[in-house]
């Protein structure tokens, strides 16, 4: 089965979990930008939670299928149009729908965050690049040729065999979509950085008890934020080392720079912090504008955080 | 001085039992830093490989990535894998690993045409070093090098054994685009660009030679621990392979135009 980009959007992008096992030839892992909601919009189809979606990023694409297929969103929220058609705010939200041979899909601007999931049963399908079919747009690999889908390009499905394998039911998914929002998605909590002792413990109070903007350098490597300056009182190099997805990098402006999913492997500023796992989803969603504080958390908490959610996610998709 | 040099000596002998190294911490509820030292030195740099080459001889249920830095290793885990459990594996495979293990280590010979429109910043590294073109060349060559990691962006060699009076800052404004297999000069680094991307550094030559394969990087010629000199070549040595410099200045043309 085959689609036809009729309008792209903004930027979208072929994504899965990401490519791992490739940092030390200085490949980052990529990636859902939101994975939980990638694997959330995989789960309401039954497909294998490492299926590769469409990762829509502010404006969605215009697309037109050539069979009839079963399709889902999840993520930030965002308008539907099926054949000229709106459909009713939320609709087709969080559950299956149909689309039919020939019709036209539209998706309109995200509502109340940044990027949404589209799913089709059985998946997108593209060359695997070591082994994934996440886009690495920084790097030119993976995905549709290493780049956002343009208009005129024409995107495969793959056949659909594991039926209810792994659907989700109405329990789990509340369970779920509650465990997602049970903090307010613009409060990101934070461990420790590798260098967090470069840093006075005002100056890390500051990162927690003032509030920082998401300027409008915010991609898939890294969001840059605007605040109170974290000055070091060790400078702000440090010999070159690893950088995590996640990580609170301060340069010599003093103003935070979040790598992201197709941050460089290394690099050389001082961290002040991280945020935690569980908390990734929400990074996937900013966007410019967006006021976010800090909460210091332990390394305990991230952990048992993390692995609260990976035992929900178990429960659907078993161990994979 | 003198004195200063006894107790360096002295000192890691007498307080070897004290040293904080190696040093394993949590870099993220998903990241850990196994960190050897906190200088660059190919003694540590050694560690690092032989734990790297362990970890992926030997892989260890959890671990999900390897990032080497400057005597450092963090390693990834899974989404379910546990900190602590990780970390105790990686102190009992501390314990077993040989520090003075050799990797297998490999020499390669990388031919350069320098300067020109192969090296555009070679008079620049030239004026800032006080030397001649001919003598940055000269330098550049005599040098060997040793891979310490690969790092920053796909296949980008971090390189250690520049001489030490090459050293130039990088250009002020960086360049939209350079193309691959520019060599080039950074601060205290040389490295030779895999990918066409923007860049700041110093390009004072340029080479055919794929130190990278993009699209299999287990089939890259070039590994951590390997060696490198540079020698200079001219066109006519180097044949058609300078033809795949037109092309990539040709696509760079094409894509300045649109």
């Amino acid at each position: 089965m085959s689609i036809e980009i009729l309008k792209p959007g903004l930027q979208t992008t072929v994504q899965d979990l990401g490519r791992h096992g490739w940092a030390h030839y200085g490949i980052s892992p990529s990636g859902a930008a939101d994975p939980y909601s990638c694997r959330m919009a995989n789960a309401i189809l039954g497909n294998s939670p490492t299926t590769a979606c469409l990762e829509i990023t502010l404006l969605g694409p215009e697309l037109r299928f050539e069979e009839d297929v079963q399709l889902s969103l999840y993520g930030a929220e965002i308008q539907v149009e099926i054949d000229g058609k709106l459909m009713p705010f939320g609709a087709s939200f969080g559950e299956p729908f149909d689309i039919k041979k020939g019709q036209l899909l539209r998706l309109g601007t995200t509502q109340n965050g940044a990027r949404t999931y589209l799913a089709v049963q059985g998946g997108f399908q593209v060359p695997l690049y070591l082994g994934s079919a996440s886009t690495h747009l920084i790097s030119g690999v993976g995905g549709m040729q290493g780049r956002a889908l343009k208009k005129g390009d024409w995107l495969a499905t793959k056949e659909f065999t594991t039926r209810n394998n792994y659907t989700i039911n109405t329990l789990q998914y509340n369970t779920i979509t509650e465990k997602l929002n049970v903090n307010n998605r613009y409060i990101l909590r934070i461990t420790p950085g590798l260098q967090s002792d470069w840093f006075s413990s005002s100056t890390k109070a500051l990162l927690s008890k003032t509030s920082y903007t998401v300027t409008p350098e915010f991609n898939r490597m890294g969001i840059r934020l605007e605040g109170a300056d974290l000055s070091s009182i060790r400078g702000h190099q440090i010999i070159t080392e690893a950088i995590s997805n996640g990580a609170i990098q301060v340069p010599g402006n003093g103003q935070p720079i979040l790598s992201f999913v197709e941050h460089q492997t290394t690099g050389g500023y001082p961290k002040i912090a991280n945020v935690i796992t569980a908390d990734f989803g929400k990074l996937g969603q900013l966007k410019a504008g967006d006021e976010i504080s800090f909460e210091w958390v332990t390394f305990e908490q991230a952990e048992e955080e993390r692995l609260e959610l990976e035992a929900s996610f178990r429960e659907i998709n078993g161990d994979f | 001085m003198h004195f200063d040099l006894v107790i360096s000596l002295a000192l890691p002998a007498l307080f070897s039992f004290m040293s904080p190294f190696p040093l394993i911490r949590p870099a993220s509820d998903r990241m850990i830093r196994v960190q050897f030292g906190d200088r660059i030195s190919e003694e540590l740099q050694r560690k690092v490989w032989a734990l790297m080459a362990f970890l992926k001889r030997n892989s260890i249920s959890g671990v999900e990535n390897l990032q080497p830095g400057y005597s450092t290793l963090m390693v990834s885990i899974s989404n379910t894998a546990r900190l602590q459990e990780i970390i105790e594996q990686i102190e009992n495979i501390l314990n077993l690993l040989n520090d003075n293990e050799l990797i297998s280590s490999r020499h390669h010979r990388i031919p350069v045409i320098y300067g020109g429109k192969y090296g555009q910043d070679l008079l620049r590294v030239a004026v800032h070093c006080g030397v001649s073109e001919e003598e940055v060349i000269e330098r550049h060559q005599n040098q060997l090098y040793t891979l310490y990691f690969i790092g920053f962006s796909p296949g980008f060699p971090y390189l250690a054994g520049m001489d030490d009076r090459l050293s130039t800052p990088r250009l002020e404004t960086p360049r939209t685009w350079i193309p691959a297999g520019s060599v080039g000069i950074a601060g205290p680094q040389t490295g030779v660009y895999p990918m066409s991307t923007s860049g700041g550094w110093n390009l004072i030559g340029w080479t055919p030679f794929s130190l990278f394969d993009l699209k299999n990087p287990l089939a890259s010629v070039i590994k951590v621990g390997d060696t490198i000199t540079f020698y200079a070549v001219t066109e006519r040595e180097l044949g058609d392979k300078i033809e795949l410099f037109k092309a990539v200045q040709k696509a760079i043309q094409n894509g300045e135009q649109k």
